[in-house]
């Protein structure tokens, strides 16, 4: 293996094998900044231009794309609370607070050393173990599937500390917003007012974008004093020390874990990797009263797991020739029009395309740290322009990405729409990210759970007789029951040391 | 000077002759060796890396050379593909705005999603290309050996053979539905949002049948964890020609996906012709042969006229067929 490896590194650094790395991956930040481009797309624009390289270069440019756009999501999501992908939600819970206390450059270096060490381990857990984990992958059902969406849910409550009710609620309308459009496992349409651009759900990028950005921007605009950002000092352009980055070392485990497991796991991704990764962190934290308040951890988290969930993709997508994800998916799509048939015999009959692959993708996450770094430098002048004008710009930036991404001219309305409804729910109490967390995870539960019932001929007791399904769901009830018994022993606590104290004051 | 000066008077009559006629024939004459000037766009409605984005970046690949103009792919996805059927429909009929379309884009969604005005008769029908044939897939492990014994075994246990798929509407969802009716049998349909999840749920021993096309499993069927237990074809495949049809078990249920190119209603006649040789030298083409091999598709070239009278029939058939599930809105 090691033999194939080092023949691997030879074959993409050959010719012009360094250069291609660097472009995709600038690319791939660039387009992953950009909303409106997702992962995804931002590899499809890069393909044309893989059919004049050989099958090895164009698998490597595609996958610094790829690595690329995992990060850049973050950089907006950070810097303006605009998550550039749906995978960058999760993180500009914390990274967007962290700018406004003025530790942006902080956030944005956590992001970037993270998401590189999730995407490398799970690089390396890929190269060792793709065989064993392609039949994992066979273990993994939509039982399985929906009680990882169910666990993610519970987040919700994570979500909101004032009110357990506006937090349900605004997760269930979260929930209700996946419903419309044109139901895949029936053929009938749900909530589409005869609107053809409703037929495959609202967008839920469009959506985000609003409930966080827009909102944001109106309430600057409502607000001008307090929700400014600060004028630039010294401090937001530092990068983070390495006793800050071993701080977040705890949240980086945890962050790459989550993301290997749910990118095995099929139907799950990147977005649903972050949100649990994100929880899971809170979950483990010294300092879990920081989260939502700019916690270096609530940006390591679901950055490195964002990352990580490429190494799981591409288990079932080259064990199996399944893509794991949109993204594994266009991987694919190149090596057929290479003329490469994928496949279970894709490692032992192309082993030598495989490794380059392999020592592409390590290649790739080690680049993402020298050019992350200069297009960083670029953005952080952003902080530097004078808040009318970075709203203004802000505003224009989202209305032309989200008309760009399907040129529909629905989803700017619908941004600029929840803007308002953003700003709303801020005002009345709401949590405008319980309802991006039951956007997010709402279509995967419901079609998993309704797919779970027609392979157990309408029995619930699969989700209890499959193992892994039975640990999932036992963690979630675990992780909702947890707050109310300690609530309880608490109050337990208090009482008897209410009684102890009233009883030593008493005999004095 | 004089002779000079008559010269002059016939070259202007000449010129300006010359400049009327030019101006009254220009619209029929440039277009046969005017076209295509600039480049072509073939329009996807589906996303990058699925199988009918592959098929149309195999095609755009193999023309190139064909044509002299370069040859881009677009994707539009959205609607079940009807969201391209939408944008091409809208754009100048001039031959440079072409749309990739299959049973499920261009009759099937449209119909069930009330949109007549995005069904193929909105466009002119330029080529059918090629067509997968649909298969019924079994694990090694099986209990039945036969399709006869799993049609006994289903009618004696209706809803007990659960049987993985694409997502209803799709033309998998359309084989099993009227085997179902055909065979007088009783199935469990699994539908998935693509064929690869669909293998997925079916190897993890979730389903007893998969049903879908051999391109995205034929490596599953080498390394024997599947094997091709009937074909809904008229005639046996030639990639496995012991593998019986439904046809001839009784059932008349054929199916193919297949994939075509449409072009904006109101495309002239010679710029279709135009296509339809570019894309004939295109299908002769190494290229393609090697990608047409490779994803198990068989060749199902039809002209215009013919592509048109298939479309036809093709539309009543499915139409039939979607009012008995009652899968139609009114």
């Amino acid at each position: 293996m090691v033999g194939n490896l080092l023949a691997g590194f030879a074959s993409a650094l050959d010719g012009w094998g360094i250069v291609v790395m660097i472009a995709g991956v600038a690319w791939g930040i660039i387009g992953g900044a950009i909303p409106g481009i997702s992962g995804a797309v931002a590899m499809a624009l890069a393909l044309p231009y893989t059919f004049g390289l050989d099958a090895a270069t164009a698998l490597v440019l595609l996958a610094g794309v790829w690595a690329g756009a995992n990060y850049g999501g973050s950089i907006p999501a950070i810097l303006m609370r605009m998550p550039g992908t749906p995978g960058a939600a999760a993180c500009l819970l914390d990274g967007y607070e962290l700018t406004r206390q003025g530790r942006a450059a902080k956030a944005l270096g956590v992001s970037l050393v993270c998401g590189t060490i999730g995407g490398l381990v799970s690089i390396i857990v890929l190269i060792a173990m793709v065989v064993p984990l392609g039949n994992v992958v066979l273990a993994f059902a939509s039982p399985e599937t929906f009680a990882l969406a169910l666990f993610g849910l519970t987040l919700i409550a994570g979500l909101t500390e004032r009110s357990f009710l506006k937090g349900m609620a605004s997760g269930f309308f979260g929930l209700l917003l996946t419903t419309i459009g044109l139901d895949t496992l029936t053929g009938s349409l749900r909530l589409t007012f005869g609107r053809r651009e409703l037929l495959s759900g609202v967008d839920i990028i469009s959506i985000m974008i609003g409930l966080f950005a827009v909102s944001e921007m109106f309430w600057q605009i409502a607000h001008p004093k307090r929700g400014a950002v600060e004028p630039v000092g010294q401090a937001h352009t530092a990068f983070p020390t390495l006793a800050e980055l071993r701080s977040v070392s705890r949240a980086t485990v945890v962050g790459t874990i989550v993301g290997i497991i749910v990118g095995i796991m099929p139907g799950a991704g990147a977005t649903a990797s972050s949100f649990v990764a994100y929880n899971e962190a809170k979950r483990w934290s010294k300092r879990p009263d920081l989260f939502g308040k700019g916690s270096m951890e609530g940006v390591a988290a679901p950055e490195t797991a964002n990352n990580a969930v490429q190494g799981g993709d591409l288990v079932p997508t080259l064990a199996l020739g399944i893509p794991g994800s949109n993204s594994a998916a266009i991987m694919l799509a190149a090596l057929i029009l290479h003329g490469i048939v994928p496949g279970p015999f894709l490692l032992t009959k192309h082993t030598g395309l495989v490794y380059t692959l392999f020592a592409g993708l390590i290649l790739v996450n080690l680049l993402m740290i020298p050019v992350g770094i200069v297009i960083l430098r670029g953005c952080l002048v952003a902080l530097k322009v004078a808040p009318p004008v970075l709203v203004a710009s802000i505003l224009a930036v989202i209305v032309i990405g989200t008309y760009a991404a399907d040129l529909f001219i629905l989803n700017p309305v619908l941004a600029l729409a929840f803007g308002l409804v953003g700003y709303a729910m801020r005002v009345y109490g709401f949590s405008p990210a319980a309802t991006v967390l039951g956007l997010v995870l709402g279509l995967l539960a419901e079609s998993e759970l309704r797919r779970s019932l027609l392979i157990s001929y309408g029995s619930w007791a699969i989700f209890v007789t499959r193992p892994i399904s039975a640990v999932l769901l036992l963690m979630t009830l675990s992780v909702l029951l947890y707050p109310a018994v300690m609530h309880a022993r608490g109050r337990r606590h208090s009482r008897l040391a209410a009684d102890h104290a009233a009883g030593g004051s008493g005999s004095s | 000077m004089r002779q000079r000066s008559s010269e002059r008077l016939v070259l202007v009559l000449a010129a300006s002759l010359g400049l009327l006629v030019a101006v009254l024939v220009t619209p029929a004459v440039s277009q046969a060796p005017d076209y295509p000037t600039r480049p072509i766009t073939f329009v996807v409605g589906f996303a990058p890396g699925g199988g009918a984005d592959v098929f149309a970046r195999g095609l755009a690949e193999s023309m190139k050379g064909v044509l002299p103009q370069a040859i881009g792919v677009e994707n539009r996805a959205g609607a079940g593909g009807t969201a391209a059927n939408a944008y091409v429909s809208g754009r100048p009929a001039d031959g440079y705005t072409i749309l990739f379309a299959h049973a499920g884009s261009s009759i099937i969604t449209p119909l069930i999603t009330n949109q007549p005005t995005l069904k193929w008769d909105a466009f002119d029908p330029v080529a059918r290309i090629h067509g997968e044939e649909e298969w019924l897939f079994v694990r090694p492990d099986a209990p039945w050996k036969t399709v006869e014994e799993l049609v006994a075994f289903a009618k004696a246990n209706p809803r007990r053979v659960r049987v993985a798929g694409s997502a209803i509407g799709g033309i998998d969802s359309f084989v099993v539905l009227s085997w179902e009716k055909a065979a007088g049998i009783s199935l469990q349909y699994i539908p998935h949002e693509g064929g690869g999840p669909a293998t997925l749920t079916f190897l993890g021993g979730n389903a007893e049948l998969l049903v879908g096309n051999v391109s995205e499993v034929f490596q599953h069927i080498e390394a024997k964890r599947m094997v091709p237990f009937v074909v809904a074809s008229e005639k046996r495949s030639a990639i496995f020609p012991n593998v019986p049809t439904l046809k001839e078990k009784g059932s008349d249920v054929v199916y193919a996906q297949w994939r075509s190119v449409l072009a904006p209603a109101g495309t002239s006649p010679s710029r279709i012709a135009t296509l339809t040789v570019a894309l004939q030298k295109a299908l002769s083409t190494e290229s393609w042969k090697r990608f047409n091999t490779n994803a198990k598709a068989v060749d199902l070239y039809l002209g215009p006229a013919d592509f048109r009278r298939f479309l036809v029939s093709e539309e009543a058939r499915l139409t039939r067929i979607i009012d008995d599930l009652g899968l139609r809105r009114r």
